[in-house]
């Protein structure tokens, strides 16, 4: 079973990317779950046809109202099949500015565990997908031992989400284990400039001591999928968005070689390396 | 309605009954992924309390004394050096990492420090997220008791006729005055068979490794012993002897049958019981003298506590007493809720009084409401006795369950105790109680 | 005989990553100042093993359970994760059936990670309610007790307090009483009133013990105010003397326990407060009725002549008992481990251990581990401490423990001051008593014939 994990500054198109990896390895005959790590809760929505499932913290709480635990939740409340039979499954979380997210994130994916969600589908791919800023400890969950084993950055060609994501490389770094978890690889999610982006991205993954996967191009195409809540493989599945969508999704089984990496320490040196790709 | 206790009153949390179990290790280093508060209040109450009636020596506690830095920073790498730190100090056997709401929350990964822990010091390395908040009163020793399974080894060869005897916590019972468990241990051996540990209740980290070799997991406590009875069974095939507490003759016989039965041992148990029951025929005759037709109303406090009680219900019922459990709260039914199916399975169904004072806010209402209602209650049958505490002043033959020499209540020694406290209930029950008790309880 | 002198080695605690607690957190010593007041309501915004430390507190403060009162809110995974605001607004309005004057809210180390807002919560329902309710953000994380001993104190100070503008001739309130470790720290407390009143003060608030609400509005009108800790209540005394002006009497001396000590520190009050007469009566009283006692009672005085001993607790009442155990008792301490102590107080023990001429090995913040450690290396043959130290000294082979300070596993009925004339002579009970219960040999013991 592979496990994926997906990261990255918030509302880069992590969750766009995430849904089209997952209809792209559906494609490829595996079993696939998405896990939605966030508080928001709308990371499966392209799977789902738009419909908010039921969260993981929201069918706890019912039952913890009821005086049960954690063990008495069905994995048919939490886990339900999207398009193509994709599982998803939503970890759901606080409102904003009360309780605390990462202790939801934390708690939802233990449940998951608990229950033996992953071998009960006999899944082959879990692809999480986790909200943007790593504040604190329990957003981290979806890479601690047990979990996720390859991640992936998903950045664009704006700074601050190089940024974010040499921040998050930070996070990896710390709980790495050789030849077990690590990062995978950079995927761009065009903002337009492609060939700035391709360099700027290449060169980023490289000094992570990582590579760069993939540029998913930026498209008017990708965006009517979205408002229609539907994967660009479901709803325009000859073009070449979708192509391209195939294309990071074979790469993604191909590569196996998660590394423990190696972030820039200063600022300065980040915005050198942007700089200098910012002229050619 | 969700059974929920009212404000003002609080069972202990999760860590509190996890630390209560894994008390009862030898040799055993607990740090404490927390603040210095959650530590020396379990220390001070189980360890400590431990070492003054039981006589041994006071074991460590430790803990990272989190503070402000490590809830915004983290805290694992401190715990790292202090699990090697106390490897050094205290030369253990076993190191049991506990956390805290505050390295819960944060999320700091205990299980996976114990790994790497358990890669550079010579102790075993256990976790456990016992985060207060995380679970209620039971899951504390159900997580504790599925831990320390990870210390069990496969079996090398079976021990013959040998037990464990399972759902201890806490550490050795009193000297000198035997308790429940050292009665259980008596009968066990008294029919021939062995005990290789009682887990947790001061068993060595040698005897939970060789906890699969036995023929047969029984349990002291049926509450906290269920869980570690079931897993055992599930996972690693030792039966379990699902009997319920042994108060009186029959129920002292099937929990001494449900472990000679499996052992082979039926002939041994079935001549024990002859045994003990004919040379207890004089204190047998005072019990049936005492209960025959009598109201038994049994209160639910600390002690006895809701298993106990129900135990003793079905005790009164054999010795003749139609038997009235008090207070059982609903909140106390859904943690009990494993136990209370076991014994409705077995036929038991006592009547229940639940008083207004029972669901009162603040203790000392509550004790107070409940203790006027209990003296109405008793008023009203004809031939009322009350088995429970002397806080309680009833004003009807009352037997006094909590004091001291008058342990153990389990198995034939248990009858012998029990008869003496009803003959001892008998020949008071015309005293007036103290004047000074009640207003020091009750005000005036 | 071990020869320490000339040695001293101030052995600070660095950044102990493997700690054995003597102390509890902040939120408890928030509960027992809280505890204090009289007929109040403690309010724990926690999960459910919290209110047993608030159990604790209440014991430690002796509050009377039919006026006192504990609640707690539960928090489970749920509100953690959800947050628990709502659940402490309708928590406290449950409480109005209780018919309390004053509600004190104490968030623990969970809700403060999450950030529920009590002092939000509390600000915005006090309107709802007949009581006051005081929020301390007293987490555990925090520090430890007498970390929160100073937290509740600045919190009720803050929030009750009333500045009458008028001063009450002669008056005085005292601080943190409640931060010794001697278990009926109740009786030093009296004899510090009872000392007062004799040389004509009147004590307007204590904070805290017993105190009826009403004492929060006086206290801005006392002229003077005395801290009864060398571990906590310094800061609310130099809040009180900013804020109001009020003077602290007894600064940077050791607490009254021994001859010296005591009359010191009658002697400083007496001038204070003009009543040298009345304190110079006291001291002389006292002191004869000590002499009487020990006389007729028959003092022992010959096992403890040049005993080496190790003193292992809190500042309050480690300190000032260094003074008695030299002067008067001829004691002769290689060891001080004290579990906490202000920077004021360090000052004071230097200045002891200067007229003392002593030169001991010092642990400051020290925790069981270390005593232990400590008390190994230097093998006093007594220890005045507590009950874990009296498991050390059996461990270590040390002869004699005097279990003073808490945890002691020693029933008390009656509250025994360790302050002033009749404090001597409870220590010196203390002391024959378990000189003669010394650990009886399990070698010789055998069976008689009857």
């Amino acid at each position: 079973m592979r496990q994926i994990a997906i990261y990255g500054k918030g509302g880069i198109g992590k969750s766009t990317v995430a849904s089209n990896l997952s209809m792209a390895f559906r494609e490829q005959g595996l079993k696939v779950i998405q896990v939605g790590c966030d508080p928001k809760r709308d990371s499966t929505r392209n799977l789902t046809q738009g419909r908010l499932i039921p969260t993981v913290l929201e069918t706890y709480r019912e039952h913890l109202r009821m005086g049960h635990d954690e063990y008495a939740i069905a994995l048919e409340d939490i886990v339900f099949e999207g398009s193509k039979g994709i599982y998803c499954v939503e970890s759901g979380g606080p409102e904003p500015g009360i309780g605390c997210a990462g202790r939801g994130v934390l708690t939802a994916i233990n449940i998951l565990r608990d229950l033996k969600a992953f071998d009960t589908y006999g899944v082959d791919v879990v692809v999480y997908d986790v909200l943007g800023d790593v504040v604190c400890g329990g957003f981290a969950q979806p890479i601690r031992e047990g979990y996720a084993r390859e991640i992936y950055l998903v950045c664009s060609g704006a700074f601050m989400s190089i940024y974010a994501a040499n921040n998050i490389a930070k996070a990896i770094r710390r709980l790495s284990r050789p030849r077990e978890t690590g990062l995978a690889g950079v995927i761009g999610n065009s903002s337009g400039d492609e060939q700035f982006e391709k360099g700027v991205l290449a060169e980023f993954a490289q000094t992570l001591g990582s590579k760069f996967i993939h540029l998913v191009p930026r498209s008017p195409v990708i965006q009517a999928c979205e408002v229609q809540c539907r994967t660009v493989l479901e709803h325009a599945p000859d073009s070449a968005e979708a192509e391209a969508f195939r294309k990071l999704a074979k790469r993604v089984i191909d590569n196996d070689h998660p590394v423990i990496p190696t972030p820039v320490e200063e600022l300065s040196e980040l915005e050198a390396l942007y700089r200098q790709y910012l002229k050619t | 309605m969700v059974p929920k206790l009212q404000a003002s009153h609080a069972p202990p949390c999760k860590f509190w009954t996890a630390f209560q179990v894994i008390n009862g290790i030898r040799h055993m280093a607990p740090v404490i992924h927390g603040p210095k508060g959650c530590t020396y209040s379990v220390s001070s109450e189980y360890k400590m309390s431990n070492c003054e009636y039981s006589g041994v020596p006071l074991e460590p506690t430790s803990c990272t004394a989190q503070n402000e830095a490590d809830v915004v920073y983290g805290g694992e790498a401190k715990l790292l050096e202090a699990v090697k730190e106390a490897e050094q100090r205290y030369h253990p056997e076993l190191i049991v990492i506990f956390s805290c709401c505050c390295s819960g929350i944060i999320g700091d990964d205990v299980e996976t420090i114990a790994h790497r822990a358990e890669q550079e010091v010579k102790a075993k390395v256990l976790a456990i997220r016992s985060e207060g908040f995380g679970g209620d009163f039971r899951s504390g020793y159900e997580d504790a008791f599925r831990v320390i399974m990870e210390l069990m080894e496969p079996p090398t060869k079976k021990m013959e006729k040998t037990i464990n005897i399972i759902g201890a916590r806490q550490g050795p019972t009193y000297t000198e005055w035997t308790q429940d468990l050292d009665e259980i241990e008596r009968m066990v051996y008294a029919i021939g068979a062995k005990v290789n540990g009682i887990l947790c209740g001061g068993c060595t980290v040698e005897e939970i490794r060789r906890a699969r070799s036995v023929e047969l997991n029984a349990s002291w406590c049926y509450d906290w012993g269920q869980k570690l009875g079931d897993l055992m069974e599930e996972r690693f095939g030792i039966p379990y002897a699902r009997t319920g507490l042994p108060y009186g003759l029959k129920a002292t016989e099937e929990w001494i049958m449900g472990v000679a039965g499996p052992l082979g041992l039926k002939e041994q148990a079935t001549e024990m019981v002859a045994k003990e029951t004919g040379d207890l025929a004089g204190d047998i005759d005072t019990l049936r003298r005492f209960f025959d037709g009598k109201t038994a109303l049994i209160e639910i406090t600390e002690f006895p506590g809701p298993i106990r009680a129900l135990a003793l219900a079905r005790m009164v019922q054999e010795f003749g007493a139609h038997p009235i459990v008090v207070n059982i709260h609903p909140y106390t039914v859904k943690e009990r809720m494993p136990s209370i199916k076991f014994l409705l399975k077995q036929g038991q169904n006592p009547e229940i009084i639940l008083t207004k004072g029972l669901f009162s806010l603040g203790t000392f209402r509550s004790s107070w409401e409940t203790e006027a209602e209990l003296e109405m209650i008793a008023a009203q049958y004809d031939n009322a006795i009350y088995l429970g505490s002397p806080l309680r002043q009833p004003g009807v033959p009352q037997v006094n369950l909590t004091t001291m020499t008058g342990y153990p209540h389990f198995g034939y020694r248990g009858i012998r105790n029990l008869a003496r406290l009803v003959q001892s209930s008998l020949e008071n029950a015309h005293r007036p109680r103290s004047r000074l008790f009640r207003e020091v309880l009750y005000g005036n | 005989m071990i020869d320490l002198t000339g040695t001293s080695e101030f052995m600070t605690t660095i950044a102990q990553r493997c700690h054995d607690p003597y102390l509890r957190c902040a939120f408890y010593g928030a509960a027992q100042t809280a505890l204090g007041v009289t007929g109040c309501c403690v309010l724990a915004h926690s999960p459910q093993g919290c209110y047993l430390l608030v159990d604790a507190a209440f014991e430690w403060q002796d509050a009377d359970y039919t006026q006192t009162m504990i609640l707690s809110t539960k928090l489970c995974e749920d509100e953690i994760v959800h947050g628990g605001e709502e659940l402490l607004a309708r928590t406290i309005l449950e409480a109005q059936e209780l018919e309390i004057p004053i509600m004190f809210v104490l968030s623990a180390c969970g809700p403060e990670i999450i950030g529920d807002d009590i002092v939000s919560v509390c600000e915005n329902i006090s309107s709802q309610v007949n009581f006051e309710i005081v929020p301390i953000k007293c987490a555990g994380f925090r520090g430890d007790q007498n970390d929160g001993i100073d937290i509740a104190l600045e919190a009720m100070l803050k929030k009750l307090i009333v500045d009458g503008g008028k001063k009450v001739p002669h008056s005085v309130c005292l601080i943190a009483p409640h931060a010794n470790s001697n278990p009926t720290w109740m009786g030093d407390l009296l004899w510090v009133k009872k000392i007062l009143n004799r040389m004509g003060a009147q004590v307007l608030a204590t904070l805290t013990h017993d105190t009826a609400l009403s004492e929060f509005r006086e206290v801005s009108s006392a002229e003077r105010c005395i801290v009864l800790s060398h571990d906590a209540g310094q800061k609310a005394c130099d809040y009180l003397s900013q804020q109001f002006g009020i003077e602290q009497l007894c600064k940077g001396m050791p607490l009254p326990v021994g001859f010296t000590n005591t009359r010191r520190w009658l002697k400083e009050l007496g001038q204070r407060l003009d009543a040298q007469d009345a304190a110079e009566k006291i001291a002389s009283d006292g002191e004869k009725m000590v002499v009487e006692q020990c006389r007729r009672k028959g003092l022992e005085q010959f096992f403890m002549h040049r005993e080496s001993v190790a003193i292992v607790a809190d500042a309050t009442v480690g300190i000032p008992l260094l003074h008695f155990i030299t002067e008067d008792l001829e004691m002769v301490t290689h060891l001080l481990c004290l579990r906490s102590c202000l920077p004021g107080a360090k000052k004071i023990l230097e200045r002891e251990l200067e007229e003392l001429n002593l030169s001991p090995k010092l642990i400051y913040n020290a925790d069981v581990y270390q005593s232990k450690l400590a008390l190994g290396e230097v093998k006093p043959e007594a220890v005045f401490g507590s009950n874990i130290e009296r498991h050390a000294a059996e461990d270590l082979g040390i002869p004699f423990v005097f279990r003073l300070v808490n945890p002691t596993s020693r029933f008390r009925s009656i509250n025994r001051q360790y302050f002033g004339y009749m404090g001597m002579l409870n220590i010196i009970e203390c002391i024959h008593n378990d000189w003669l219960d010394r650990y009886r040999s399990r070698k010789r013991s055998y069976k008689a014939r009857w």
